[in-house]
């Protein structure tokens, strides 16, 4: 049978051109060859049973027949309905199970974020009232300046979402007082368009963040930050070969009364951080539990350190280097795969070193210099977003 | 002797159109005359008749209609269309070859068993 052919018998199976018989058609025609070989036979001198019972005997299966021919006539159609059934049901359980993975991801995640933060004894959103004094070293008020409040979440990094975290901007002016409404556990964090000053996490308070500004930059040229200042703030050379590191385990069970576990480890010590079996009931559906150490010390700029995705809160392993913090914090993040949100919390969890802690005099200092200028139009959030620390 | 029933099945097609081509027929009528054509030599199972006279039908090479019977029942008439007669040529011609080969091939009687 040529290709064309093929092709014109599929059409015809799916749009018929002429109407196929019916069952009680078919059943007429072979009734009615039934009855004339029956009577033939009665012609011959049987009676009309005998006639009959040899009538089917010749023809064979009637029953048998009846099917071969109604399957000939319809089996493409309904072949091709079962296909297209088929098709239907999956995609409608494709459907289905999408709607109710999207559901039970967003509600899950939210469920074992807030059990989790409950264990830990972290719960509602507070207000933190914030004033901004900008000013260089020497204490001049600086203007022309933009700045950013971050409520900084876990997200960020490796999670990096933006676009949720700029609040507000200021212009044009040299002060600004604001408030900011987020979750106990965040942190807030003040930046410049493109550099990074941590306010870290305050109680309510007035705080002051002081930038050095170089001439040269009032030109209009954007600049690039170099994250010395937290290097300069605390004293530590910026070299490669620091790591001198030992290993050593620490194992932290969590939902067992308080978690304020205070670790003293020796300076440049790379420690693994064990999350063992939790007795905190959480559902966690499909979600990644990530657990996240992140160096840190006074308002100084953060640093995710290690994480590592735990398929079920059973147990779990992060590896952490401490380089040259005084503090690491343990977080713990959810992170759904098919919405790509993650919400995470901090676990009142430290790690102290052995290193004294920075004094912190004097105010924090940034030092910026001029660097590749942003696209025509781009907004200081993407342009903050490409000076982002790694 | 009987047929073989492989022949038989590869020229049924061409043997119905051939039977109903003269005349519109139904499926036990058209039994009948097979029979009869053949000197009994076709010892076809009537219900296999069915499928391939629905197959040429559903192929364009037949077509039907019902007419009502004496006995109140209805019967369907089987006859050939154009493009089954274009085919029953075709097929005449085919085995008029196929014949003169196979005459060629089988029709010498010298030959003795070894």
């Amino acid at each position: 049978m040529s290709s064309l052919r093929k092709h014109r018998d599929l059409l015809a199976g799916v749009w018929p051109t002429a109407t196929p018989p019916s069952r009680e058609e078919i059943r007429d025609e072979l009734e009615d060859h039934l009855a004339c070989s029956a009577a033939e036979f009665a012609a011959a001198g049987l009676s009309p049973a005998q006639a009959e019972e040899k009538a089917r005997a010749a023809f064979g299966s009637v029953e048998a027949v009846a099917r071969q021919l109604y399957w000939l006539h319809h089996g493409r159609r309904i072949m091709l309905q079962r296909i297209i059934l088929g098709g239907l049901v999956g995609v409608c359980a494709i459907l289905a199970v999408a709607v109710f993975v999207t559901y039970r991801q967003s509600s899950a995640t939210a469920g074992a974020v807030a059990t989790l933060q409950t264990a830990v004894g972290q719960g509602a959103q507070v207000d933190v009232p914030v004033r901004i004094v900008l000013t260089a070293a020497d204490g001049t008020p600086v203007a022309n300046r933009e700045v950013y409040l971050w409520p900084r979440r876990i997200e960020e990094p490796p999670f990096v979402l933006p676009h949720e975290s700029r609040l507000w901007a200021v212009q044009d002016r040299y002060e600004q007082q604001t408030q900011v409404t987020m979750p106990a556990a965040y942190e807030l964090l003040v930046t410049d368009a493109d550099g990074v000053v941590n306010l870290g996490r305050r109680p309510p308070g007035t705080y002051t963040a002081a930038v050095a500004l170089e001439p040269e930059l009032l030109a209009g040229h954007w600049v690039d930050t170099e994250i010395l200042a937290r290097m300069r703030h605390h004293k530590y050379p910026l070299a490669p070969s620091w790591i001198g590191y030992e290993l050593r385990t620490i194992d932290v069970q969590l939902g067992r009364g308080p978690l304020e576990l205070p670790f003293h480890l020796p300076s440049l010590e790379r420690t693994t951080v064990r999350l063992l079996a939790g007795t905190i009931d959480a559902d966690l559906g499909n979600n990644s539990l990530w657990l996240a150490i992140r160096g840190t010390s006074d308002d100084t700029v953060v640093w995710l350190r290690g994480f590592v995705n735990v398929p079920s809160f059973t147990a779990g392993v992060a590896q952490v280097d401490l380089p040259f913090y005084a503090r690491a914090t343990l977080y713990m993040a959810y992170f759904d795969w098919w919405t790509s949100h993650a919400e995470g919390i901090k676990l009142p969890v430290t790690f102290q070193t052995d290193v004294p802690p920075p004094t912190g005099e004097g105010p924090l200092e940034i030092r910026l210099k001029a660097g590749i200028p942003p696209p025509p139009g781009a907004s200081p959030r993407a342009r903050a977003a490409t000076t982002r620390p790694s | 002797m009987a047929i073989d029933v492989d022949w038989l099945r590869g020229s049924l097609q061409t043997i119905l159109l051939q039977v109903i081509a003269p005349q519109a027929s139904y499926g036990y009528e058209i039994s009948k005359r097979l029979r009869q054509r053949s000197a009994g030599l076709l010892d076809l199972n009537e219900g296999s008749l069915y499928p391939a006279l629905h197959k040429l039908e559903q192929d364009g090479l037949l077509t039907s209609h019902w007419e009502p019977t004496p006995d109140g029942r209805r019967r369907k008439y089987y006859a050939i269309t154009p493009a089954g007669l274009r085919q029953l040529e075709q097929k005449r011609e085919q085995w008029k070859t196929y014949r003169t080969v196979m005459e060629g091939l089988l029709g010498d009687s010298d030959v003795q068993p070894a």
